[in-house]
Formats: C-alpha cells, sequence, structure tokens
C-alpha cells in the first residue's frame, strides 16, 4: 500500500515536471526563459542602482519600429515573414540605435533621462503602431510582441539567444571592477583613466542587447518587470553587488521556470505568468527581510 | 594646502582641471614634470559626497580596491598584491575592522578615510578632497585630519578645498584663496587678512574666530 501511494506522488509529480517537455516547444522556451531570467538580472541590477528602469522599458518600446520594418523587408523580399530571427534582427539594431542616441541626447544636449525617454522611445512606439496597422497583412500579432511569445520561439532564435546572452554575461564579467567603479563614483574612475563615458555606452548597448532579447519572453510592456523585480528582490537580502548579482538571476530563472510551468498546465499566457511570479518572489523577499524574529532582533540592538 | 573661497569660486573647477576632467583655458597642468596624461595613477580624488552613487552597495574593502583597477588592469581580477596594498591602506587610516562595513552606513568621517585609503591603495603623492569636512562632524574631522596630517608627513601632498574658511585655517600648511581669481596665496596666518578675505566673502564675510556665519556663501555663481 505505502510504496504504491509513493508510486503514484513520484508519478505525479513527474507527469507535472517533466510532461512539458514531451513537446519541443517548451523545451526551446525553457531555455529562452532561464537565459533571460539570468541575464536580464544581471544587468538590471545596475539597472536599478543607476535609476535606468525607465531607459530599459523605454527601449523596448522603441524596438517596435525596428522590428516592423524587418518584418516588412522580409515579406517583400520573399523571405517569409517569420522566417527565424526576422524580428530580432531587426529589433537588435534598433535598440543599439536608440541606446546610443539616448546616450547622446543626455550627455551632450543636456536632456535628463527620463525626458530622453519620452522623446526618443514613445515616439518610436507611436511610430511602430502606426507602420504596424498601415502595413496590413502583417503576419505580426501585435499582442505577441506586447506580451511575449516564447512558445513560439524557433531553433535558430533559442541560438541566438544563447549566443549573445554568453556574450552579455562575459562582457559583465570581464568589465565587472571597471563597471562598478564608474557606476559607483564616475569621477574617480574618470581621474585613474578609466574611459567612462565608453563604459556607459557599453552598459546601454547591453542593455539594448538584453532587452531585445526579453521581448520574446515577456513581450515589449513586461520587460521592465525581468529587469527590475528580480534585482530589486535579490538587493533586499545581499549586501554586495556582486551578490545582488548572483541572487537575483536566481529570482529571474525560478521566475521564468515557474511562470512557464504554471502557463503550461494552466492554459494561461507565459509572459505574464513570469512578470507575476518575479512580482511574488519580490514580495517574499520582502515579507522575509521584514520577518517578526528579525525585526525583534534589531529592537533589542 | 587649502582651496578656500565661496561657492561658485571655481575651487571644484580647479581640481577638475587638476585632473584634466576639464581643458584648461589657458596654461598647463604638470605633475611632477609630467602632463595629467602620463601621471595617470599619481593624483587620486576624493569625491564630493553626492557625486557618488551611495544606491550602489559596496563595503570599505570593495571602495579600497577599487584604487587598485588600472594597476590591475582590463579584463583581470585582482591578486594577493592589490588584496595586501588595500589591507595595508585600511589599517593606516584606521578603518580595517569597518572593512565590510557598507561604506554608505559609515559617518562622514569614517567615509572620507576610507577613500583616502582608496587614494593609498592606487599609490597616489597628490590627494584631491573636494568639499571634504561637509556632513563630517567635529570629532571624526580631528580623525581625518590627523590621517591627513600623517600623510602629509610621510610627503604626500594634500589639496583640499572648502567654502568654510574655519575648517582650513587650522590645519593647513599653506592656503589658496579663490574668488574667480586667486586672491592670495601662502601661509594661513598671512594670507587670511581682513582685506582677503573682504575679497573673498563680500564685507559680510566671515572672520576666523568671529562665529562661522558666511554671509558670502549663497551667492556667487554656480558652475
Amino acid at each position: 500500500m505505502a510504496t504504491g501511494w509513493l508510486e503514484t506522488t513520484v508519478d505525479i509529480i513527474t507527469e507535472t515536471l517533466v510532461a512539458p517537455f514531451h513537446y519541443p516547444f517548451m523545451l526551446r522556451a525553457l531555455v529562452v526563459s532561464v537565459l533571460v531570467g539570468i541575464m536580464c538580472p544581471a544587468l538590471g541590477t545596475y539597472v536599478v542602482v543607476r535609476g535606468l528602469g525607465f531607459m530599459g522599458d523605454g527601449l523596448a518600446h522603441g524596438v517596435l519600429p525596428g522590428l516592423v520594418l524587418a518584418v516588412i523587408i522580409a515579406a517583400m523580399v520573399g523571405v517569409g515573414a517569420n522566417a527565424s530571427g526576422i524580428q530580432l534582427m531587426g529589433a537588435l539594431p534598433a535598440a543599439l540605435v536608440m541606446a546610443v542616441l539616448s546616450g547622446y541626447l543626455i550627455r551632450r544636449v543636456g536632456v535628463s533621462e527620463d525626458t530622453s525617454v519620452g522623446i526618443l522611445f514613445a515616439g518610436m512606439f507611436a511610430l511602430g503602431l502606426v507602420m504596424l496597422t498601415a502595413a496590413k497583412g502583417l503576419p505580426v500579432r501585435l499582442d505577441d510582441v506586447l506580451l511575449g511569445n516564447v512558445l513560439g520561439v524557433s531553433h535558430q532564435e533559442m541560438l541566438v539567444t544563447l549566443g549573445l546572452a554568453a556574450g552579455v554575461l562575459a562582457v559583465l564579467f570581464f568589465l565587472h571592477k571597471e563597471l562598478v567603479f564608474t557606476n559607483f563614483d564616475p569621477i574617480g574612475a574618470s581621474v585613474i583613466g578609466l574611459p567612462t563615458e565608453k563604459l556607459d555606452y557599453i552598459l546601454l548597448g547591453l542593455l539594448a542587447v538584453v532587452v531585445v532579447l526579453a521581448l520574446q519572453a515577456v513581450g515589449i510592456v513586461l520587460v521592465i518587470s525581468m529587469l527590475i523585480t528580480p534585482s530589486a528582490a535579490a538587493s533586499l537580502l545581499t549586501r554586495s553587488f556582486p551578490a545582488a548579482m548572483t541572487v537575483g538571476a536566481m529570482f529571474g530563472s525560478a521566475s521564468a521556470i515557474t511562470g512557464l510551468y504554471i502557463s503550461f498546465h494552466f492554459n494561461l499566457p507565459s509572459g505574464p505568468l513570469m512578470a507575476l511570479m518575479a512580482t511574488t518572489f519580490f514580495v517574499l523577499a520582502l515579507v522575509w527581510k521584514q520577518r517578526p524574529a528579525r525585526l525583534l532582533q534589531r529592537q533589542k540592538a | 594646502m587649502g582651496v578656500v573661497g565661496p561657492n561658485g569660486a571655481g575651487k571644484s573647477t580647479l581640481f577638475n582641471v587638476i585632473v584634466s576632467l576639464l581643458p584648461a583655458t589657458e596654461g598647463r597642468v604638470l605633475i611632477h614634470g609630467k602632463s595629467v596624461g602620463d601621471a595617470r595613477g599619481l593624483v587620486a580624488y576624493v569625491p564630493q559626497y553626492e557625486r557618488v552613487n551611495w544606491r550602489l552597495p559596496m563595503t570599505s574593502w570593495d571602495v579600497v580596491m577599487l584604487g587598485r583597477t588600472h594597476r590591475i588592469g582590463w579584463f583581470r581580477r585582482a591578486g594577493h598584491v592589490d588584496r595586501a596594498s588595500a589591507e595595508e591602506a585600511l589599517r593606516q587610516v584606521g578603518m580595517w575592522d569597518r572593512r565590510r562595513s557598507l561604506v554608505g552606513e559609515l559617518s562622514g568621517g569614517q567615509r572620507q578615510r576610507v577613500f583616502v585609503a582608496r587614494a593609498l591603495a592606487q599609490g597616489a603623492d597628490i590627494l584631491l578632497l573636494d568639499e571634504a569636512f561637509s556632513g563630517v562632524d567635529i570629532a571624526s574631522q580631528q580623525d581625518l585630519v590627523s590621517v591627513l596630517t600623517e600623510l602629509r608627513d610621510q610627503g604626500h601632498t594634500i589639496l583640499m578645498s572648502s567654502h568654510d574658511i574655519n575648517h582650513l585655517a587650522h590645519y593647513c600648511d599653506e592656503c589658496l584663496c579663490l574668488n574667480c581669481y586667486v586672491c592670495a596665496c601662502g601661509a594661513p596666518q598671512e594670507v587670511l587678512t581682513p582685506e582677503v578675505l573682504t575679497e573673498m566673502y563680500g564685507p559680510f564675510g566671515a572672520i576666523p574666530g568671529h562665529g562661522h556665519g558666511l554671509a558670502g556663501d549663497d551667492r556667487g555663481h554656480h558652475h
């Protein structure tokens, strides 16, 4: 009897955890989501301390015309707009161009960061919406772009994501001390001879790449949740920058995995669920930090 | 050497030119006879409080290790020479016991000492301290000054700016008085005459020993 009960439980658990991945598209979705869940908070820790969240959100909105243009060109050339990676190929240069432009507006024109987002990215998003509506019959669904469609990720897109994620993490690893110095004390950093302006552009460039890759998983509207929330949760629980990056990446990938499972079993949209899980982890981190035992301890001290 | 003058007198501008954050409109900056580019690492900057991003969680140790950045080189990690140098610097300013504290949670004077330690770890001969005493209470000012005096005796050159003349008059060997131009330069007791003070702060400015209200403080142009 007892072994029978155990076997059933094990069966149910394997069924719940393993069954989704009998479908190749679920496996691809898992790989991409986890990569996004690691990459976003790793960079997001910088985004949070620099207050660049609105910038990331703006970048995500601003890539729309690039994405739509790529699809239109693909359709005209006859490659088929759904050919793998077309949307990525349009969005990536668009995001990089805008990251550089906004960097220029902020540094050279003296516009504040949120103003540059308002000027550049809202305008670009509007342009993208107009283009999408004007060019009728494009095989792009606005819903997918806005909310993400990680279940539709192709094999090539997964490989591109894998490559770029490795690149982003490598840059964050090898330029760690330089990036931390510039973000902590920009004046001290340039006095010692670090190219602070270039490092700032590198950070914006990484932000552009990460945002575009995250679009696949959570869509334009929810990119900010993956970028900000896991890092914010991690910074509640950690006391050093590298620790915040690591714990953030754990929260991020956990949000991606749990979000994807719930989405599969309850037939709910995956992007919003991942974002929702990220928020849940943040609330849990907050509760853990404010737990009564700890507060009592602090009062005693 | 102390650099004094009202807000907008050009103290920070002077410092920025020395470290070539700003181009000199006239003249050249020479450090030990070399241009600033060749003398990188010899000059260290202790920034004003507002210029640092305190949201970044950094321990005292992390901050001092930043001073080793250019020694370590691009794409590389710190070695034991760097760690030894950071430890020595922290011990010298008396902050070794607080190496694991977040700098954002330290008192103003302790924070300044950590940044001085960073300058030492960097191997700098010349230390620039911008508004070093703002937000630092009297007791910690003393600790900071004794650290700086010790460094001076070891042969370091220390430049610190303040808009408050009372800070510098007591501590400095030399005093450079600025108000958009050089009003005077020399030993504090010779330079800080009523005439020079009027030139800097206007007729209602402070005279050392006569309270610390600085009427000229809110005037002048912000850069």
